[in-house]
């Protein structure tokens, strides 16, 4: 049992850090904001490995869903901008 | 050792957004390179709290009140994190909100273009 | 008292009211706010009552009914109900002053700004850590939401960046507080520090870690420099109500937590936190020299202010119980000036410094303005005087001179630029746009000056408390001159009665006190002011702003001489400094040199700061008080350096040479009735000091230098160097204030000479220059009246237009030159005498060189003004205003007298003087004053010179009758035929062939040594600034470097 946790542990650390990259090196802004909510969701997971539900329940919605809804309803707003900054240095 | 994992992890995730933070100059990257930072915050926080072979600080059938102390983890970093979140959650709100005032007032979510006021 | 949890709740309820009201319902939304915000203050104010008066406990609140460490508590005691009076009151007054503001922004804002006030409140309470964190986070998101409100365009930018400063400070200080719960496991501050106590080695090194993590977060809310780009932008952008409750109430919270954080870390991280807080300090002074806009200066202000106050935190292990006296009264001067000049700064339209020249013309907002300058930069009697001069004590007792020396420099620095900016204030053009009237505005600006003026007598009453000393603000000389503000609405020549009775009648009272040597001081300074007053009553209108000036100078002298107390005496010693520079600042274009004069002024003034520091922290006195007479008891090593740096300040008052340079322009372009104030009377401020310092302390050697011998030298110089100086000179005011600068350094040769006539000679002078100066610069003054201009080789031949004058001016220079009849030749015999003891050769040589150069301008003065050519444009003049001619006609009659009795005056100081040297003194039997080498006799050199100068008056009189008169332009030369008078009156470049001989001495290298250095600090000041990029992520950086840095320099120590 320990070493599956371990394992799973590991997995699911690594699916974070990538994610985390992708947010912040990806091209496009769409994606990157998907790759910080499925940080978000990861993490959430992950609270539950470390027995704290109701953490892992919080920050599944909020952090996964209401920001990630938060994003998208200001990215939609913005759509003209959304590669400033970017290429043109 | 899932502990360490997830603290190590927690870390990482915080450099990685600052580095996102600083280097990106496009607000609504910089904002999600922030939020990638608050969740790497939180992890370390409830990694902080847990204790090896212990289960959650929920008192129910399962764990009575009476050998609740001998084993769940300490509570106390999970209300921190509770808080956390939702401030979290508040202040991303919030520069969300500016970024979009800005974009309105300059056309351009570019941060180096907001150099009006300076030395 | 009302438990202060209602602070909280009646804040949040009032805020969450208003969600409720309608839309349009404006005015009743700011009406609730208004009674929350007045609500709270009031909690406040009564608590800190309670603690004043009736010596209350602190209160502990248990919020869930259980105790620390399972529930969140907050406490209430007197430094958290002083700090939420200060927080609520700015918080009030800020929604008055933004009224127009929030009544158009509607009731979001209104309740983003009680949450604000109530956030910093809740700072300021609490006793938990996390609980700091969330009340951190709150104000940070409604500082932030206010500025997005307000939707000002470079405010919106601002907001963005302090967002991401504020995320990456919230993300250290949740790592830190997680480790440091995980070390001592509690969040209460106080278990956290006990704990912290008990920690094993390895649990110290992490917990050291987590405390830094802690430290730094609570430290950048701070806005130390350079880590402080952010927090510039909001107080440039935002509505400047807004930056007041940001600078005053953010700063006292974030400093109060701090506070609370160093007790968990201990004495260890103190140093650390001074080093950051002395940084700030002269680094935010220094990079606000060249700022032109008035917010973003204010907020460089604000910042040094706050790092000050760091920095005396961090100095809590040798404060001890007097930190908070200090720290507080920095903190309540800091933010009732700060609030009231960003209030002020809301009514000015301009955002440039010289856009407040819309202030003239508002007596009422001037003295605001002057009343926060002052409380700023810690002049007496507001708090920040009483608690430099302690912080001083201390630090120099613990031997932290460095530390001393950079909070001084730092002080200086920003005295510079602040009254820089009220020069412009009150001497540039007024710009197109008037000041708004908003009532609420004024209003909030009014009770800021009330409030100041109230806590300096607080300040004043608590020193007295603590230390045995009177109220500053109750002494009577300064009432008196602070009661001519209220009377300012009268009519000038009812205001100048009341002067001059006021300064007689303080004579009448008290000239028993004197000894003989301070009677004559004290004479010069009433009696003198008084003959120097009459002078005003020429003077049309109301003058609005002259009396308060020119009374609290003449409160600072007479409290001088009364000063038993080195406190008292350095008090006086700046309210004189103070005085003087209103004063001289009303010339009409006097603007840098009344800024010069304040700043060297200052700079000596601290330099006596730190003597007086260094001699009472040296252990002498035991009580905390120091005497004066204290100052003779001073041992080694100590005494030499306190009489260096005292000698030194005491010099920059009487322009010693290289600290000269204000001078000139200071008394040439001042008004017609203040140069013979400041440079007949204010000048021997300085020579009473020195007086007093050589007295207690006699002579004293540094590394083998005799000091007195360099004093010798310094005044030898002074006297050729300014009397050199005054030759060249075309406008007759600069002339005769280069001359003064001569004469001072005669009279510091006399002092430095150490033996009984020498003092006596300098007294003579002390008298002597007082009345000829006077004479001659009411004289000047009353020629450059009727004239038009100051400018010698325009006047001439003035004698017959303008004879008492002329008297007044021919009489002035014998005396002055020394020249038998009068007093000047009394002086020299005097001089003689005194020299002839001495070994000092070669500055004797120099001074006897400088005799003859004086009478070479003093020649000038009559010959070109009165003698010579009348011009066309002239020839109609009338005598000079009668009641500047008064006082000249008082001092001749003084002059001609005290030549022939000069008993009068000095034969009590004397036999006073034998106390000091028994030997050398003068025998005043009879008519004849005998000295070890000659005798002088007075009478008989004034009926023999009378004689010849009859004999020969008479036989001119006798041969002019037969005299032929010739026409003005009846001469012929060089086949010419003049027409105009100016080419018959040589009076342009008079010496020219002595500047071909002696030009070279008088380059002007301390002018361009003082500008170097001045320049250096702007230039490097305008580098360094370039820090601020304006890039919200760069300003993220710095921060993170800063962190690392310190983190290093740490480690490293």
């Amino acid at each position: 049992m320990g070493m599956l946790m371990t394992a799973m542990t590991v997995l699911l650390c690594i699916a974070m850090i990538v994610a985390a990259f992708v947010a912040i090196a990806g091209k496009s802004l769409p994606i990157a904001i998907l790759s910080a909510g499925l940080v978000s969701l990861v993490a959430s997971v992950l609270f539950l490995v470390l027995a704290s539900p109701d953490v892992a329940m919080t920050e599944a919605a909020i952090g996964s869903g209401l920001t990630t809804f938060l994003f998208f309803f200001v990215l939609g707003r913005v759509r003209k901008g959304e590669h400033d900054g970017g290429e043109h240095d | 050792m899932i502990a360490y994992l997830a603290m190590a992890t927690g870390f990482l995730l915080i450099l990685i957004g600052f580095y996102g933070a600083l280097t990106n100059r496009n607000l609504l990257r910089m904002i999600v390179a922030f939020t990638i930072a608050d969740s790497g915050v939180n992890l370390v926080i409830v990694a902080v709290g847990y204790m090896r072979g212990r289960t959650a600080p929920i008192l129910d059938a399962t764990v009575p009140a009476a050998d609740a102390a001998a084993r769940i983890i300490d509570p106390v970093p999970q209300a921190l994190v509770l808080t956390a979140i939702v401030i979290g959650v508040g202040v991303t709100a919030l520069m969300l909100a500016y970024a979009y005032r800005l974009y309105e007032k300059k056309r351009s979510l570019d941060i180096a273009k907001f150099m009006d006021l300076k030395w | 008292m009302v438990n202060a949890l209602f602070i909280i709740a009646a804040a949040l309820a009032a805020a969450f009211l208003l969600g409720l009201l309608k839309e349009q319902w404006r005015g009743a939304a700011y009406a609730v706010t208004l009674v929350a915000l007045g609500f709270m203050t009031w909690i406040s104010a009564d608590w800190a009552w309670a603690f004043a008066m009736n010596g209350a406990a602190p209160v502990d609140i248990f919020t869930a009914g259980t105790e620390p460490p399972f529930a969140i508590n907050l406490r209430m005691g007197r430094p958290e109900a002083v700090l939420t009076l200060i927080v609520n009151l700015t918080g009030l007054l800020s929604a008055l002053a933004m009224k127009d503001a929030l009544l158009a922004l509607g009731r979001r804002a209104m309740a983003v700004l009680l949450v604000a006030t109530m956030a910093f409140c809740g700072i300021i309470l609490t006793r938990d850590i996390f609980n700091l964190f969330v009340f951190f986070e709150l104000a940070a998101i409604s500082t932030a939401g206010l500025i997005l409100l307000s939707d000002d365009d470079r405010a919106l930018s601002a907001g963005f960046k302090y967002l991401i400063v504020s995320q990456v400070i919230s993300v250290f200080l949740l790592i830190g507080i997680i480790f440091a719960y995980h070390a001592t496991g509690t969040l209460n501050i106080d278990g956290m520090a006990d704990a912290a106590q008990a920690l094993l080695p390895g649990g110290m090194q992490a917990f050291a870690l987590a405390f830094f993590l802690m430290f730094m977060a609570l430290v950048a809310e701070l806005k130390p420099f350079p880590a402080n780009g952010w927090a510039l932008d909001i107080y440039e952008s935002a509505h400047p109500a807004y930056s007041a409750i940001f600078s005053a109430a953010a700063g006292t919270a974030s400093l109060y937590a701090v506070d609370k954080l160093l007790l968990i870390g201990g004495a260890a991280w103190l140093p650390a936190a001074t080093g950051i807080g002395i940084v700030t300090f002269v680094g935010a002074n220094l990079l606000a020299l060249p700022q032109t806009k008035d917010r973003r200066l204010l907020g460089y202000s604000s910042v040094a202010q706050i790092g000050l106050i760091l920095a005396v935190l961090g100095q809590r292990d040798v404060l001890g119980d007097l930190t908070s006296f200090i720290a507080l009264g920095l903190l309540v001067a800091h933010s009732v000036a700060k609030a009231g000049l960003y209030w002020l700064s809301g009514l000015i339209a301009g955002r440039e410094l010289t856009a407040w020249a819309a202030l003239r013309g508002h007596p009422l907002m001037v003295f605001a303005f002057a009343t926060f300058l002052c409380l700023l930069v810690g002049l007496p009697p507001f708090p920040g005087f009483y608690a430099k001069w302690e912080l001083a004590r201390v630090l120099a007792a613990e031997g932290r001179l460095a530390l001393l020396a950079a909070i001084l420099f730092g002080a200086l620095v920003e005295a510079g630029y602040l009254f820089r900016w009220f020069g412009h204030a009150i001497k540039r053009d007024k710009p197109a746009e008037e000041i708004s009237c908003a009532p609420f505005s004024v209003a909030a600006v009014c009770i800021a000056v009330v409030a100041g003026w109230a806590l300096g007598l607080l300040w004043g009453e608590m020193a007295g408390f603590l230390f045995g000393r009177s109220n500053l603000l109750l002494a009577l000389p300064l009432l008196f001159a602070l009661a001519f503000l209220l009377l300012d609405f009268l009519p000038a020549w009812l205001k100048n009665t009341l002067a001059i009775a006021g300064l007689a009648g303080f004579f009448a009272l008290t000239w028993t006190e004197y000894d003989p040597l301070r009677l004559i001081f004290a004479i010069i300074f009433t009696l003198g002011g008084a003959i120097v007053l009459l002078a005003s009553f020429s003077a049309h209108g109301r003058r609005i702003g002259f009396y308060p000036a020119a009374m609290l100078m003449y409160a600072g002298m007479v409290m001088l001489i009364r000063a038993t107390d080195t406190f008292d005496f350095f008090a006086a010693w700046e309210l004189l400094t103070v005085g003087s520079y209103f004063l001289i600042l009303r010339g009409k274009h006097s603007e840098p040199h009344a800024l010069s004069y304040l700043v060297f002024s200052l700079g000596g003034a601290f330099l006596i700061l730190m003597g007086f520091a260094l001699a009472a922290g040296s252990g002498v006195s035991p009580r905390l008080t120091f005497d004066i007479a204290s100052l003779s008891q001073l041992a080694q090593p100590v005494a030499p350096w306190v009489f260096l740096l005292l000698a030194i300040g005491f010099m920059t008052k009487t322009a010693a040479i290289g600290l000269h340079i204000w001078l000139p322009g200071a008394h040439a372009e001042a008004e017609t009735d203040v140069s013979p104030m400041v440079s007949g009377i204010l000048l021997k401020a300085g020579l009473y000091g020195l007086f007093v310092l050589l007295m207690s302390m006699g002579k004293q050697q540094l590394y083998g230098v005799e000091l007195t011998t360099l004093m010798l030298w310094i005044g030898a110089l002074t006297a050729l160097l300014g009397n050199l100086m005054a030759i060249f000179q075309e406008d007759a005011k600069r002339l005769l204030a280069y001359s003064s600068i001569g004469q001072m350094g005669y009279a510091l040769f006399g002092l430095a000479l150490m033996n009984h006539l020498g003092w006596l000679m300098a007294l003579m002078f002390v008298i002597n220059h007082y009345i000829y100066k006077s004479m001659l610069f009411l004289a000047v003054g009353g020629v450059a009246k009727r004239t038009g201009t100051r400018a010698m080789y325009q006047m001439g031949g003035l004698i017959t237009l303008m004879p008492l004058s002329f008297i007044a001016v021919l009489i002035g220079i014998i005396a002055m030159s020394g020249v038998p009849p009068l007093s000047g030749f009394g002086g020299r015999w005097i001089f003689y005498n005194a020299i002839l003891d001495t070994d000092q050769r070669l500055p004797m040589i120099i001074l006897f060189f400088s005799g003859p150069i004086a009478f070479l301008y003093l020649f000038r003065l009559i010959h070109t003004i009165f003698l010579g050519q009348l011009k066309d444009e002239h020839r109609k003049l009338k005598e000079a205003p009668f009641w500047v001619v008064v006082p000249q006609m008082i001092y001749v009659v003084l002059l001609l007298a005290f030549a022939v009795v000069p008993g009068i005056a000095l034969r009590r100081v004397d036999e006073y003087m034998n106390q000091f040297f028994p030997e050398g003194g003068l025998d005043w039997s009879g008519l004849l004053i005998t000295s070890n080498y000659g005798y002088w006799n007075p009478v008989a050199i004034m009926i023999i010179v009378g004689c010849i100068f009859m004999t020969l008056f008479g036989w001119l009189l006798f041969v002019n009758r037969r005299a032929q008169k010739v026409k003005q332009f009846n001469i012929v030369f060089a086949a010419e035929r003049p027409y105009r008078p100016e080419t018959t009156h040589f009076a342009w470049n008079f010496f020219a062939p002595y500047r071909k001989a002696l030009g070279f001495l008088v380059q002007p290298f301390a002018t361009r040594f003082w500008d170097a250095v001045t320049g250096s600090l702007h230039a490097a000041a305008d580098f360094t600034r370039r820090f601020y990029t304006g890039n919200g992520q760069t300003y993220a950086i710095q921060l993170v470097g800063f962190v690392v840095v310190v983190f290093l320099l740490a480690r490293g120590i």
